[in-house]
């Protein structure tokens, strides 16, 4: 069975996409509006702006990857060609494990598709704590349900697979707040194969939704383009110097790229959005970028099942509990949010961390794995600023995150309730994801040695799949980068429209808010500079 | 680094003791710390984008003891081989802050002196004993530094996270293959 593949059929069609990885001699690029990086927020971006008549320039460091090259549903294949260090990036002292993508479509291409809007109690707070303005409750809903009408985002409405059902059968025996998660997909083949790129187009991520219908309005797409600095003059930039990568996307072709746009908006995510700030010298006065970069900081439990139960097959998240997220003693210890991750060999077989026979034996019964995750809300307490993002003498990009005792308390009891969570639902043995934990074989002696544990950096497993924050919006220039609808505070055709524009955490997967706030911010920036007078 | 009088003989207590004189020297907490004036400019070996002929030679001596029966006994050698590249190609695509913080690891591992010191092996890898691997990989585990638990992690990582994405690593750990109702129907 041939899947169409959007993209051999759209260039044959006329639509402009360039690899600059072909490029031979430097070249000038021009356009009214350049996006860098198309993920959540320049995916969102450029459908907008093009669709409001702008000539729409999209650059990306990743590769062009579609449905033709991921039926081969392989996890090396994807890690070495659509995440950011081939999935190998971590936190400058290499404690945290930061799950990124880096392809045209972004962390989308990659993503596990769970959609959720901005919690309430979130865009409460950055009311109030951030001075963030037009993003209430009220003002947002709009939009969250017209993102939601255009990537088919509803609940899950098949049965969750094994690995989901063992929190949905825990919560409900607990009696705790459960939920199915709302996914964005479209003829979804309930397969599990979407940290791996969806190989039958039904995950509506940028790479499917957004940019094919930028293209098919006329923006140009331009892959394997590295932006590495902004050029300014007074308070407009200018430019953006950029390198064309090589084929393998790695080190640069020696081919460079200029471009001059009427506006500028930078979607290139946490971490990388900093990065080319700080590595550009641009304005800063009050020494906001890269501050307050907020990661969902994440601990596992693993489980065994008394009998097979395959957690890599089936739609990877459907069931979700925020029992713990919004009703606790928050200045002891923050909120989190209980989900699973997909039983991909490699990825949970790496993080398992044991050597030897205590290692072989243990992921030789992978297919009765149940692992639970807990995204933990941070950046809402003192205590839990968020780390930094900075640069080394090269530009390249650091993330130092710094993990106070408040996070370890929240880490603590996380590990508990999933470890109960997992017993309650059927689970013959749990154990956390620490180097000095052991099997238990009950919720009793689960309780014991989780309390007991060493809560360290390293010791304990920690990841991130949710880079947030870090160029952050708001009213008060000397507490933000931006204002609350994207514009830079110092650069008046500069934009940035993506997850790094978050004060806080979001307190559930990020996708959707991105969405929604990027549609808001790419309507009112289309109004605002009228393709006419671009 | 050349040391000019390497001491011979290192037992358990020697390294306990000099363990953590090495991660004071190492600085606080991390590998970019202390040996970052003496990392060695050496290129990748013949063949590698990223492995130096030392840091292959590690990874050779403790995939086994990592991996244990999840490498399969029959074809070892070349499965080896094909790991070594898997790490090798994952290591290139790095960025530079994380490579530097990954060579300064095999450095440690790969000079006399602190190889022996932090984590207590006395033979160069090629020809170090597999209970001696062992005893350092549960060392580094088991340490209550978190320098040392943090390379145990990276060097675990980047063996097992390879390995098992290759074939047969993906038979170890039971995985039936992609799922057959839509894998058939794409690849057919
Ligand atoms: C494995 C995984 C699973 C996830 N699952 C979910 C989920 O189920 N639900 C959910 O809500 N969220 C999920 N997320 C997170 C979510 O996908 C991201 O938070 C979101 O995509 C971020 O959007 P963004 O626009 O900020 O950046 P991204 O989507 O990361 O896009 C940024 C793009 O910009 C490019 N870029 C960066 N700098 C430059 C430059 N200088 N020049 C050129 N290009 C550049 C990058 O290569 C990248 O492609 C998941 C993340 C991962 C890693
Ligand atoms: S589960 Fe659905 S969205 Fe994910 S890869 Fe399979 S078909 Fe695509």
């Amino acid at each position: 069975m041939a899947i169409n593949d959007i993209y051999t059929d759209g260039i044959a069609s006329g639509w402009d996409v360039r690899d600059a990885s072909s490029f031979t001699a430097p070249t000038t690029l021009e356009a009214d509006i350049v996006i860098v990086g198309t993920g959540a927020g320049g995916g969102t971006s450029a459908e907008i702006l093009a669709n409001a008549g702008f000539k729409v320039l999209l650059i990306e460091e990743g590769p062009l990857k579609t449905s033709a090259s991921f039926k081969d549903m392989n996890e090396a294949r994807a890690y070495a060609e659509l995440y950011q260090e081939a999935s190998g990036r971590t936190t400058s002292d290499g404690a945290i494990t930061v799950l990124q993508g880096r392809a045209v479509g972004g962390t989308t291409t990659v993503n596990w598709t769970s959609s959720f809007r901005t919690p309430p109690e979130t865009l409460r707070h950055w009311a109030e704590a951030h001075g963030v303005k037009g993003w209430s409750v009220d003002e947002a809903k709009p939009w969250f349900d017209e993102r939601s009408e255009r990537l088919g985002i509803a609940p899950w409405g098949v049965p969750p697979n094994a690995n989901n059902a063992v929190l949905q059968k825990g919560c409900e025996k607990l009696g705790w707040e459960w939920h199915v998660i709302p996914r964005n997909v479209r003829g979804c083949w309930n397969s599990g194969y979407c940290g791996f790129g969806c190989p039958v187009n039904a995950k509506q991520s940028m790479l499917v939704a957004s940019i094919p219908a930028a293209l098919a309005k006329g923006a140009t797409l331009v892959h394997h383009l590295s932006v590495r600095k902004l050029q300014f003059s007074g308070d407009r930039v200018t430019g953006l110097e950029a390198v064309a990568l090589d084929a393998n996307c790695i080190h640069p072709s020696g081919v460079s790229v200029r471009v001059r746009a009427k506006h500028v908006v930078l979607a290139g995510g946490a971490i990388n959005n900093p990065a080319l700030l700080l590595r550009s010298g641009a304005p800063d006065p009050h020494g906001r970028v890269g501050k307050r970069t907020c990661i969902h900081p994440v601990v596992f439990t693993y489980a065994q099942m008394p009998e097979r139960i395959d957690g890599w097959y089936g739609a990877p998240q459907s069931v979700a509990s925020d029992h713990f997220q919004w009703s606790g003693q928050f200045d002891f210890a923050p909120g989190f949010k209980m989900e699973v991750p997909p039983v991909y060999p490699a990825l949970i077989a790496a993080l398992f961390g044991r050597s030897g026979p205590e290692l072989s034996q243990n992921i030789a019964q992978l297919p009765q794995f149940n692992v639970m995750l807990a995204l933990t809300r941070d950046g809402f307490h003192e205590d839990s600023p968020g780390g930094e993002v900075r640069i080394d003498e090269a530009g390249n990009p650091l993330l130092d995150y710094e993990v106070s005792d408040y996070l370890f308390r929240g880490f603590k009891n996380a590990l508990l309730r999933m470890a109960e969570a997992q017993f309650a639902g059927g689970a013959s043995q749990v154990m956390a994801a620490h180097l000095d934990a052991s099997w238990s074989p009950n919720w009793t002696e689960a309780k014991r040695q989780i309390e007991n544990l060493a809560y360290k950096k390293f010791k304990l497993a920690l990841g991130t799949a949710h880079i947030m924050g870090g160029c952050a919006m708001g009213e008060d220039a000397r507490q933000s980068v931006v204002n609350s609808e994207g514009s830079h505070h110092q650069l008046q055709n500069l934009s940035i429209i993506d997850g790094s524009l978050f004060p806080t955490s979001i307190g559930a997967n990020p996708q959707l808010s991105i969405y929604a706030l990027a549609a808001r911010n790419a309507t009112r920036l289309a109004q605002r500079l009228k393709p006419a007078a671009v | 680094m050349t040391p000019a009088a390497e001491p011979t003989a290192f037992g358990r207590r020697d390294f306990l003791k000099l363990s953590a004189g090495s991660a004071a020297l190492l600085g606080a907490g991390a590998f970019t710390a202390g040996l970052a004036g003496c990392a060695k400019q050496e290129a990748p070996a013949a063949g590698y984008a990223f492995l130096r002929a030392g840091d292959a030679a590690l990874f050779a001596a403790i995939a086994p003891l990592v991996l244990a029966d999840s490498l399969p006994q029959q074809g070892r050698a070349e499965h080896l081989q094909q790991l070594l590249k898997a790490i090798d190609g994952t290591g290139a695509r790095l960025q530079a802050p994380t490579q530097k913080m990954l060579y300064q690891l095999f450095d440690l591992l790969n000079t006399g002196l602190t190889r022996r010191l932090a984590a207590g092996v006395s033979k160069p890898w090629a020809e170090a004993e597999p209970a001696q691997i062992e005893a350092f990989l549960n060392r580094w585990r088991n340490s209550s530094i978190g320098l040392f638990n943090g390379g145990y992690r990276a060097l675990n990582k980047l063996v097992v996270g390879n390995w098992i994405a290759l074939p047969e690593g993906l038979k170890a750990v039971g995985y039936p293959g992609p799922w057959a109702p839509m894998y058939s129907a794409l690849n057919s």
